[in-house]
C-alpha cells in the first residue's frame, strides 16, 4: 500500500514516527512518502486540474513555496491542515474572550457565539477543504489526520488559560470534524493515550521549550500506527 | 421712516433667502448649537442604521465613545460589523423605534421579560429583538439566553454611566408580538422567523405614542442616571418599504415627520435633551438631495461626513478643529440594515 502523507508542518513528527517505525512499516508493506509545508501555504492554496491530477500552489510567501502534485488514484492520501486548531486557540482574542460555554468559569471575559467562532475557522479552513471537494470529486481517496491536542506547556507559552484553550480547541476540531464528515472525508483520531484532560503532555511534545503544538517523535509514531490501522487495517506493534 | 417688524432682529440664519438658498450646503453654518464639554462626555449611541456612522466617527475623533461589547480582535472590521460589534455601544442592533428603545431599557433592568423574542430559521435560533446581530443564528435556545442575558448586562451597565445618549430616530412602522406586544427591528420572516398573520399584527406609530415612548425612556434613564442627557436625531434614510396602503414617499414623509416632531418638542420641553439636524442637512433642499445614494434613500458618505462636521463645528470643542477630516476609511454603507431586506423579499 503506498501512503501520501501531505500538509502542514505536523506532517514532520509524523516522518520522524515513521522513521522509528521503519521496519515496521516495510514488514507490513506500507510505503509512505512525506511532503510538508507551512500551514498558511495551505490556507491559501490553489489548484490546478489536468485530467486526473490535482497540482496544488500557492500565492502565500511562506518559503519553500508549496508545489505538489496529486496524480495516483489508486493510493491513500493522507493530509494535515485542516484540523490545525493552534490558530486559532493562541490568537490574542482568549485573554480577554471565551465560548460562551466557559461563561460560567470566566464571567470577566465576553462570550462569543459557536457562530462567530465558526465564521473564524472557516476563514482557515474553507479553501483547504475545497481542495479536498475537488480531491474526493475526482476518486481519490484522502483522510485526513489530527494534530496533537494542545500542548500542555502551550498554554502557558500564550499565558492563555488552559481551560479556554481546550475548549477552543474541542470546538475547533468538532466542526471541523462535522465539515469534513459532510464531505465525504474520513479524520484519522488522534490515539486516546496521546493526551489527558484535552491537552498533550511532554512525552508526545516537541520538546523545543516555545513549541505550543507540534508532536514528538513518540507522538509522530503513535499517530503512523493510526494511520496504517485506519488505511490499511493492519496493527504495528 | 422708520420700520419694525419681529423679524428685524432676527439673525442671518433666520432668513431662508440669505442662510439657504444662497449657500452651497457645504457652507451653511449655525445649524446647531452644540454639546457642551462634548469632549468630556462618555457618550453612547443607539438607534436606526444611520446612527451607525456616528459612534464610528466620534470614535475616530478620540471622543469618550462607550463600546461595551468590543469586538474580538480575529476577527476583520468588515466581520465584526457583520457581528454588530463596534457599529454601536452595545450589540443590540438597529433600534428604528421609540417603543423598542423602551423595551431594551425595561428589559435590561428587569421591567419587561420579552415572551415572544425567539425566531428559527434553517434549524438556527434567532434572537427577534436583534436578528442580525449574529448572522449565523444560535444553535440552541440556551445560547441565545445566555449571550442575550451578557448583553442585557452591558446594556444596563452602559444606560448607568453614559453621559450622553445619542439617538437616532428611524421608523414609525414596526410589526408586534399579538402575544406580548412585543415590537420587533424588522417583521418576522424578512431575516429569520416565519411570517403568521394571527402571530403578529402591523402597527404605524403615531406622535402621540412615540412622544409618550421616548418621555417615558428619558424618565426612566434618569432614575439610574440622573445627569444623562439625550442627543436625539432622525434619520434622513426613507423607508424601504412600506406596510401601509400608502405610497412608500408618502409613508415616508409622515414617519419622518412624526419622528422628527417628537424630537423637537422634546429638545425643546425636556432640559439635558437636545436635538441635531441631521435629517435637514441630508433631506433639505439647499443639499439638493446629492447626498443620497443613487438609490435615493441611502446616505453616501460624503453626506455623512457633512453630518458629521456640524455635529463637530457646533460643538466648539477642540475636536472641532478636526471637522474638516476625511471620512474614516472603514465607514461604508447600509449594508446591515435589516430594514433593508424588505425590498429584497419580493
Amino acid at each position: 500500500m503506498k501512503l501520501h502523507i501531505f500538509g502542514d508542518s505536523h506532517v514532520m513528527a509524523l516522518h520522524k514516527g515513521a522513521q522509528s517505525l521503519e521496519q515496521k512499516l516495510a514488514q507490513a508493506s506500507v510505503d509512505a512518502d512525506f511532503y510538508c509545508r507551512q500551514g498558511p501555504n495551505w490556507w491559501n492554496v490553489r489548484t490546478h486540474k489536468k485530467g486526473h491530477a490535482l497540482r496544488f500552489r500557492t500565492a502565500c510567501t511562506w518559503e519553500p513555496l508549496l508545489d505538489y502534485t496529486v496524480d495516483q488514484p489508486n493510493d491513500i492520501y493522507v493530509f494535515c491542515a485542516p484540523l490545525h486548531t493552534a490558530e486559532l486557540w493562541r490568537d490574542p482574542t482568549w485573554h480577554h474572550f471565551c465560548p460562551w460555554r466557559s461563561i460560567k468559569d470566566f464571567p470577566s471575559l465576553h462570550p462569543l457565539s459557536d457562530g462567530i467562532i465558526e465564521s473564524v475557522i472557516d476563514r482557515q479552513v474553507n479553501t483547504t477543504l475545497g481542495m479536498l471537494k475537488e480531491m474526493k470529486e475526482l476518486g481519490y481517496m484522502v483522510l485526513v489526520a489530527e494534530p496533537p491536542k494542545p500542548l500542555q506547556k502551550g498554554p502557558q507559552v500564550g499565558q492563555f488559560d488552559p481551560r479556554v484553550v481546550v475548549s477552543v480547541d474541542r470546538f475547533f476540531r468538532a466542526y471541523v470534524t462535522r465539515r469534513l464528515v459532510d464531505l465525504g472525508v474520513p479524520v484519522i483520531r488522534v490515539p486516546e493515550f496521546t493526551h489527558c484532560d484535552g491537552l498533550t503532555p511532554d512525552q508526545y511534545s516537541d520538546p523545543r521549550p516555545n513549541d505550543t503544538h507540534h508532536g514528538s517523535a513518540e507522538f509522530g509514531a503513535a499517530m503512523m500506527k493510526q494511520i496504517v490501522q485506519v488505511t490499511a487495517g493492519v496493527t504495528l506493534n | 421712516m422708520h420700520s419694525s417688524n419681529p423679524y428685524s432682529n432676527q439673525p442671518e440664519r433666520a432668513f431662508w433667502s440669505k442662510a439657504a438658498a444662497a449657500q452651497h450646503i457645504t457652507n451653511i453654518t449655525g445649524l446647531f448649537d452644540g454639546i457642551p464639554d462634548l469632549a468630556s462626555l462618555r457618550i453612547a449611541t443607539a438607534g436606526s442604521c444611520f446612527a451607525r456612522h456616528i459612534g464610528k466617527f466620534l470614535k475616530s475623533r478620540g471622543l469618550q465613545y462607550l463600546d461595551y461589547e468590543p469586538a474580538p480582535p480575529f476577527l476583520s472590521a468588515a466581520e465584526a460589523e457583520q457581528y454588530g460589534y463596534g457599529v454601536f455601544s452595545c450589540r443590540y442592533g438597529n433600534i428604528y423605534t421609540a417603543r423598542q428603545l423602551r423595551q431594551l431599557f425595561d428589559e435590561a433592568f428587569g421591567r419587561r421579560l420579552p415572551q415572544d423574542a425567539v425566531w428559527k430559521k434553517q434549524g438556527r435560533y434567532y434572537d427577534a429583538l436583534r436578528p442580525s446581530a449574529e448572522p449565523r443564528g444560535f444553535v440552541s435556545l440556551e445560547e441565545l439566553t445566555v449571550l442575550r442575558s451578557v448583553h442585557l448586562s452591558h446594556v444596563r451597565t452602559m444606560f448607568m454611566n453614559l453621559d450622553l445618549f445619542v439617538f437616532t430616530l428611524g421608523l414609525t412602522e414596526a410589526w408586534i408580538s399579538n402575544r406580548d406586544g412585543t415590537v420587533y427591528p424588522v417583521a418576522p420572516g424578512v431575516v429569520a422567523g416565519e411570517f403568521q398573520p394571527e402571530a403578529c399584527r402591523f402597527h404605524n406609530f403615531r406622535y402621540s405614542e412615540v412622544h409618550a415612548d421616548m418621555v417615558y425612556f428619558i424618565e426612566v434613564l434618569r432614575t439610574v442616571n440622573p445627569t444623562a442627557r439625550v442627543l436625539l436625531t432622525v434619520s434622513p434614510v426613507s423607508l424601504a418599504a412600506t406596510a401601509t396602503d400608502q405610497h412608500v414617499l408618502v409613508a415616508t414623509t409622515y414617519s419622518k415627520s412624526v419622528l422628527r416632531s417628537v424630537a423637537g418638542d422634546l429638545a425643546s420641553d425636556i432640559p439635558g435633551v437636545f436635538y441635531f439636524p441631521s435629517y435637514e442637512i441630508i433631506t433639505g433642499a439647499p443639499g439638493r438631495h446629492m447626498f443620497y445614494n443613487p438609490d435615493l434613500r441611502t446616505v453616501c458618505e460624503a453626506g455623512v461626513a457633512t453630518v458629521m462636521q456640524h455635529f463637530f463645528a457646533g460643538s466648539r470643542s477642540p475636536e472641532s478643529q478636526l471637522a474638516t477630516s476625511l471620512v474614516p476609511e472603514t465607514l461604508r454603507g447600509f449594508e446591515n440594515c435589516e430594514e433593508a431586506h424588505l425590498d429584497l423579499t419580493k
